[in-house]
């Protein structure tokens, strides 16, 4: 075991100057209650306990300390804020960015299957416009009419859905 | 009649009472032991001397400086005593608490 007056010396130390002055000139005859609880009890980490008991007590009692911790807790409290904010605000963005990427490519296969069905519409109105022209028949005006309609539908959709969304001629190609 | 300030917290009123107890052989050492054995709880000597900061700023206790023993590593004593304002308080205190206490068996350990 090391020698004990060396810890009453630290301690004395720690007292006088990190104690920020709570207790005044009492430190001293603080430290010799300690020391005299000590030699009853012979536990060093009980006086070192009482020690930083003694610090932690001094220092709530001055004017300078409490408003030292005071000032803290209103830094903490603004960094926690901004830092809360900061992280509300990237989650918000990166959220925002990823329905607008999905939203984009949802329009996209939209605007290749409307142009694949205009595609599709319009050989089918050349082939029923054909059958027409060849056959004249009742049958042949029906499917014509009909193909028509299916065409006219389809057209008001692409316009409708292209002027909506002003996506470029890329897709119409 | 005591000004809110003046109110006494629960340790602090420990203390008033260990040092009432001790008489002349109260200092930081005794009281802290005179409140572990009633408390059966352990005191730090730094809580004890900052309730008798306290009680001293309001001026329910007075000091002075005893002899310094070996014991102590040549150390002063610091001897406490109740001053009459304290005792005031402590008979107001004790008057509060008993009629707020009174009708009320369940506190006292008895049955309803």
């Amino acid at each position: 075991m090391s020698d004990v007056g060396t810890d009453f010396r630290i301690a004395l130390w720690v007292l006088r100057f990190l104690g920020f002055g709570g207790f005044g000139q009492d430190y001293e005859i603080m430290l010799g209650d300690i020391q005299e609880r000590f030699s009853r009890r012979r536990s060093r980490l009980r006086f070192w306990a009482e020690v930083a008991g003694v610090v932690w007590r001094g220092a709530l009692l001055t004017g300078q300390f409490r408003r030292l911790l005071l000032k803290r807790m209103a830094v903490w409290t603004i960094v926690g804020m901004g830092m809360f904010a900061l992280g509300y605000r990237t989650a918000q963005r990166s959220f925002t960015a990823e329905m607008e990427r999905k939203s984009a490519v949802e329009n996209l296969l939209l605007a290749r299957q409307l142009v694949a069905n205009d595609r599709f519409l319009k050989d089918e109105l050349a082939r029923a416009q054909s059958l027409y022209q060849k056959e004249k028949t009742f049958e042949a005006m029906r499917q014509l009419q009909f193909v028509k309609a299916r065409f006219d539908a389809a057209q008001y959709e692409y316009d409708e859905f292209f002027s909506r969304h002003s996506l470029n001629g890329a897709v119409r190609r | 009649m005591p000004r809110p300030n003046d109110a006494l917290s629960n340790f602090e009123l420990m203390v008033l009472l260990a040092v009432l107890r001790l008489g002349d052989e109260a200092y930081g050492v005794p009281i802290a032991e005179e409140i572990e054995k009633r408390r059966r709880k352990a005191v730090s000597i730094g809580s004890v001397y900052a309730a008798l900061d306290r009680l001293s700023s309001k001026g329910f206790v007075v000091s002075e400086l005893g002899e310094a023993t070996a014991e102590r590593g040549g150390k002063a004593k610091k001897y406490f005593r109740i001053a009459g304002k304290g005792l005031a308080e402590v008979r107001e205190t004790r008057r509060t608490l008993m009629e707020l206490w009174s009708g009320l068996p369940d506190v006292q350990g008895k049955r309803a």
